[in-house]
């Protein structure tokens, strides 16, 4: 007999040995890969980014003024004279000038002290078919708002016949909510809005077939057995299937956005809710309804006063716990074009723009803390 | 305008015989107490009178009406004057005293009414003066389970006064509470039979409460009925025929 | 004795106000949540209907405080039901629920609910043999009927149209047997099957080997390679005679499915067995009852639980594109994504089993001079083995599921399939995948639940 059950511990321990080695090799586990050069960069590059969201961002000034210089001057080599350019703030520039040359360029009416970039913006042309930019100094203004700047004719400027010339002053104002976060806000609020209408929706669709599922209200006579059992069997079988893939599927039939996720949360809360409920209808106390019908009570009041007072409650519960797990579900069901946030981190993260998904990220968790936290108060309060 | 219950017979669908052929007649204002084991089938006759259990055989005629033949709504017009308080109480726990004892009422209001939650003010008026009644009137708007046993089953009595009944079915009212409360529920219900003229069937466990508030006892034993007379004709031959050879009496 | 502390009337102009001063401290919190959520809603949304909400939930609100101020009733249901009409209208509207367009766009479904009944499990192997026809696109002479002569004979109602012309085929001298398929092939080789109402279609054979039929040209030019205005382009109408040389097999997608689950179920029982051995020693860390000791221990208690709740908080499915830019593509990455989402999760779980097990034993071996370590050793980890295991089973349970969709994000298993089925809607692979999901998951969902049952 021992030697037997020896026998059988070596024989699960081999059989749980292949299994492992088999899921190893089918996973392609490779810790290299978590550390390799480039990919550390990667990690720590998101993780950095992580722990510094984006918030607050400075509101970015920009002046801007621009003239044209031909290039070479027509009239032969006349010494060009100054011409001005702009409204508020001015440009001080020769109208023409021969490549080789250098140009002085002043400028006044600028915010004081801030950075000015000048460039070369150049009209598409043949040999320049989208147009182009060629940087062509940098300096900071005076506490006047003025500067002064000696600018190089590059050749390619002979070849264009001349181009732009744009003075940009750039500084950094007050700081700001960041764009980020009031997406994230936005789409935060949808995602809570969206798990609350597919728990509601669900609630009302579930309730009334929980007591199809109930076996101690629908299990009477062949019916009556065979409707139960069918409820039962299809909230088991649509349990299985992740909500998200409800939602993709979903996507394609009523088109991206919130509403699919929506109806691919309802189907999903409903079968787990239709499960929950019908438990609890399954241990009601049957005094109360023993005690109506003996009133005289019509089965309807029976229901009414007895049966439903009794499952409100517990009935509550549940449907709190399953908002806090939609809420949970919507941040993801983005990905697969089902609304709420979990679109935009997606995209950010592609976009490599992960500031902006450290603010998404850490709005989840605090959405998703706080609704954890609020949902067992609310159910220990109603117990 | 009697009870009579005719060849009374329950067998439950596990082949148990819970009744068999029972019989007797109650007058009315009478204070029946029907005694026996666990099991003699108290519970049983007492639901086959307002058939929460459908009787196999037999017949109950009441004020000349045949309960047993009774359509769904004839059967809920005769339950509505017949009052029924439960050993567990069988109150809404997460209901207010007052909706448990409204819910007395409910087979006189308007059903789709009271479907919304409402009942007329008389009878929310009605409904205090039998709280009231019980001495409970200032715990109206508490929800049930906060109130001990005792209180739990005065709302239930005032339940039953809600129904204005004229018969009471009471299944061992007090076995689920200490002796002391036994006495003072039991006053509740002799002063319903002596004051009101209800009549009470009454089914209890101890012989001294039978003494004390009965006017008739019926003896139950495996069904059948072992024992009919006055509490005082019952000595010690008939004690150990309604609760065999090994039982000692107790009490008084 | 109410009267006495009855507070002025006047309060119910702020509602709040009058319930705070009446001692309902519940009703007070309730009342300030939901106005500001009112207000915030109509800041947010910016519409009328909103502040008309938010005054009618300030005039609900005061009318029950007036009637409790004069000892009537309470009657709050009207206020209660315009909050929620609000909250519900907003809800309504922001995530653009269209109660209509699941009806509208039922053909979009369609499709998904007949392949359910009929997924892509089987294939024969089959033999074809094509018979080419060249149609020129557009016209620019005047179409004439063609001809293509081989052991069968087959005529085109016209040897050029444009896209949407109708064309008539038929043909003689074909074997009864095989069936027919009719594909166009555009001038760059793509080829795509020609459709009637949405369906392939398939002409019928006679008993005397012929057929006829009509169908609508498609439009095949290939983008970027338009034909020169007054020239045409050579496609080709390809009919093709299919016979089934052998019996069933698996089908590439069901073949795909098999593998792909057992690749899901794999990710999953890894990423579980990691998490269960790093979960395990950092939920000692994080029991208040192990780590009350110093002031340090505390604060290694509250940084673990602050950590395990952060973590718990993020669905895997985010773990799954972190994981997928850090380690690249693959079933590696959702591994990774499940295991440090079960470490939070389990962490959390046996933390709590830590604090609830018996402290008798604790306490005995300490009284015997046992060192700290030693007590975990003797009196901790027996008594809670049986429920971290239980635990870690019900957790695997959970993971096969999540597994099924990691790839969504690019973290292997069945989900990187199931979902570029979805975008190709390619609708009988969608319900192979969708089937072989809900057998699989039922099964250990099953043998999860007796597991348990047999441990606690």
């Amino acid at each position: 007999m021992r030697r037997h059950r020896r026998w059988l511990q070596i024989i699960g321990g081999l059989l749980a040995l292949g299994i492992y080695a088999g899921s190893w090799h089918v996973v392609g586990i490779d810790l290299k890969r978590l550390v390799e050069p480039q990919a550390a960069q990667r990690a720590r590059e998101i993780f950095t980014a992580f722990l510094a969201p984006e918030i607050l961002v400075p509101e970015r000034g920009i002046q801007r003024v621009e003239a044209l210089v031909r290039v070479p001057c027509e009239s032969g080599n006349a010494s060009p004279s100054t011409v001005e350019a702009g409204e508020g703030p001015r440009l001080f520039l020769p109208p023409c000038a021969s490549p080789g040359t250098r140009i002085r360029v002043r400028g006044e009416g600028f915010r004081p002290r801030s950075e000015l970039v000048l460039r070369w913006v150049f009209a598409p042309s043949p040999q320049l078919p989208l147009g182009g930019e060629l940087p062509a100094g940098r300096t900071r203004t005076d506490d006047a708002g003025r500067f002064e700047l000696e600018v190089e004719i590059r050749p390619l400027l002979a070849r264009e016949g001349g181009a732009r010339l744009q003075a940009e002053a750039q500084w950094e104002g007050r700081w700001r909510i960041s764009p980020a976060l009031t997406r994230t806000i936005e789409l935060m609020l949808q995602t809570i809005f969206l798990a609350l209408m597919a728990t509601t929706l669900a609630t009302g669709i579930a309730a009334p077939l929980s007591f199809l599922a109930a076996r101690n209200i629908t299990a009477r006579g062949p019916v009556g057995t065979a409707v139960y059992y069918m409820v039962r069997t299809t909230f088991n079988v649509v349990r299985s299937i992740e909500p998200l893939v409800v939602a993709a599927i979903f996507a394609t039939w009523v088109g991206f956005g919130p509403f699919a996720g929506v109806l691919a949360l309802t189907v999903a809360t409903v079968v787990n809710l239709g499960k929950l409920f019908s438990e609890v209808i399954e241990t009601i106390d049957p005094g109360p309804v023993e005690a109506l019908l003996a009133t005289g009570a019509n089965s309807l009041q029976v229901i009414r006063y007895a049966v439903i007072p009794q499952i409100t409650l517990p009935f509550l519960a549940f449907i709190i716990y399953h908002w806090d797990i939609n809420i949970r579900i919507s941040t993801v069901v983005g990905f697969v074009g089902g609304g709420g946030i979990g679109y935009q981190l997606k995209l950010w993260i592609d976009q490599t723009d992960y500031h902006k998904a450290g603010t998404a990220v850490w709005a989840i968790v605090a959405v998703v803390s706080a609704m954890d936290y609020v949902s067992a108060r609310l159910r220990e309060a109603i117990r | 305008m009697p009870l009579i219950v005719d060849r009374l017979t329950k067998i439950y669908p596990d082949g148990t015989r819970a009744l068999h052929e029972v019989s007797f007649t109650v007058e009315d204002g009478e204070f029946v107490a029907i005694i026996g084991l666990s099991g003699a089938g108290k519970s049983t006759l007492l639901r086959c009178i307002n058939r929460l259990i459908e009787p196999t055989s037999g017949r109950v005629i009441w004020n000349g009406i045949d309960i047993t033949a009774a359509s769904p709504r004839e059967l809920r017009k005769i339950r509505r004057q017949i009052g029924m308080i439960f050993q567990q109480f069988n109150l809404v726990k997460r209901a207010t005293v007052l909706t448990n004892v409204l819910t007395g009422r409910l087979g006189y209001v308007n059903p789709w009414l009271s479907l919304l939650g409402y009942f007329p003010p008389s009878e929310v008026q009605r409904a205090m003066r039998a709280l009231e009644r019980v001495g409970l009137a200032d715990l109206a708007d508490k929800r049930a389970d906060e109130l001990s046993g005792g209180q739990q089953q005065r709302v239930g009595i005032a339940r039953a006064l809600m129904q204005e009944p004229r018969l009471l079915l009471a299944d061992e009212p007090v076995a689920s509470l200490d002796p002391v409360l036994a006495h003072s529920i039991l006053r509740y219900i002799e002063e319903l039979n002596r004051k009101d003229g209800v009549t009470v069937l009454c089914s209890l466990h101890f012989l001294d409460l039978v003494h004390r508030y009965a006017t008739r006892v019926i003896g139950l034993k495996d069904g059948i009925k072992v024992f009919d007379g006055r509490p005082d004709e019952i000595d010690d031959r008939r004690f150990k025929e309604i609760y065999g050879q090994e039982a000692e009496r107790i009490g008084g | 004795m109410a009267a006495e502390r009855r507070p002025p009337r006047g309060s119910t102009i702020v509602p709040g106000l009058a319930y705070s001063a009446l001692g309902l401290r519940t009703l007070t919190v309730i009342w300030l949540t939901v106005s500001l959520t009112l207000v915030g809603l109509a800041l947010w949304r910016g519409h009328l209907w909103l502040w008309v909400a938010v005054g009618l939930w300030w005039i609900g609100t005061g009318y029950d405080a007036w009637r409790r101020l004069e000892g009537r009733r309470p009657r709050l249901w009207p206020a209660v039901l315009i909050a929620l009409a609000a909250i519900y209208g907003v809800g309504w509207e922001v995530t653009e629920i269209h109660p209509l367009a699941p009806f509208e766009r039922f053909d979009k479904m369609r499709p998904y609910l007949i392949a359910l009944t009929q997924p892509d499990l089987l294939t024969y192997p089959t033999e074809r043999q094509v018979l080419r026809i060249p149609v020129e696109v557009p016209c620019i002479h005047a179409p004439s009927p063609k001809e293509v002569r081989g052991e069968a004979r087959v005529w085109l109602s016209a040897d050029c149209a444009q896209p949407g012309d109708l064309l008539t085929l038929h043909g003689e001298g074909f074997p009864t047997g095989p069936s027919l398929e009719l594909w166009w092939v555009n001038p760059i080789g793509e080829r795509q099957r020609i459709l009637q109402e949405g369906r392939p279609l398939s002409p019928q054979v006679d008993t005397m080997g012929r057929f006829q039929t009509t169908f609508i040209a498609p439009r095949a030019v290939p983008l970027g390679f338009e034909p020169p205005p007054g020239q045409s382009q050579t496609h080709f109408l390809e009919l093709h005679i299919v016979r089934v040389i052998g019996g069933p097999r698996p089908s590439e997608a069901l073949l795909e499915v098999a593998e792909k689950m057992g690749e899901t179920v794999a990710i999953a029982l890894l990423a579980t067995t990691f998490a269960v051995l790093i979960a395990a020693p950092l939920s000692f860390l994080a029991a208040r009852n192990l780590m009350g000791g110093s002031p340090l221990t505390r604060l290694i208690y509250y940084a673990m639980r602050g950590f395990l709740n952060i973590v718990r908080s993020v669905e895997p499915l985010i773990f799954g594109i972190v994981f997928v830019v850090w380690v690249g593509l693959g079933s590696f990455a959702g591994m990774l994504a499940l295991m440090v989402h079960s470490i939070a999760a389990l962490g959390k779980l046996f933390s709590e089993v830590v604090e609830h097990i018996d402290p008798g034993p604790v306490e005995a071996l300490t009284a015997t001079g046992a060192n700290r370590l030693q007590v975990i050793r003797y009196a901790v980890v027996p008594q809670v083995v049986p429920e971290f295991v239980s635990f870690a089973v019900y957790r695997w349970d959970i993971n096969v599921r999540m597994s099924t969709i990691i790839g969504f994000v690019g973290g292997g298993g069945i989900g990187f399939r199931l979902s570029e089925w979805i975008r190709l809607s390619a609708y009988r692979q969608v319900a192979t995948a969708v089937i072989g999901i809900a057998l699989v998951v039922m099964a250990l969902d099953y043998v999860s639940a007796q597991v348990r049952r047999r441990i606690v």
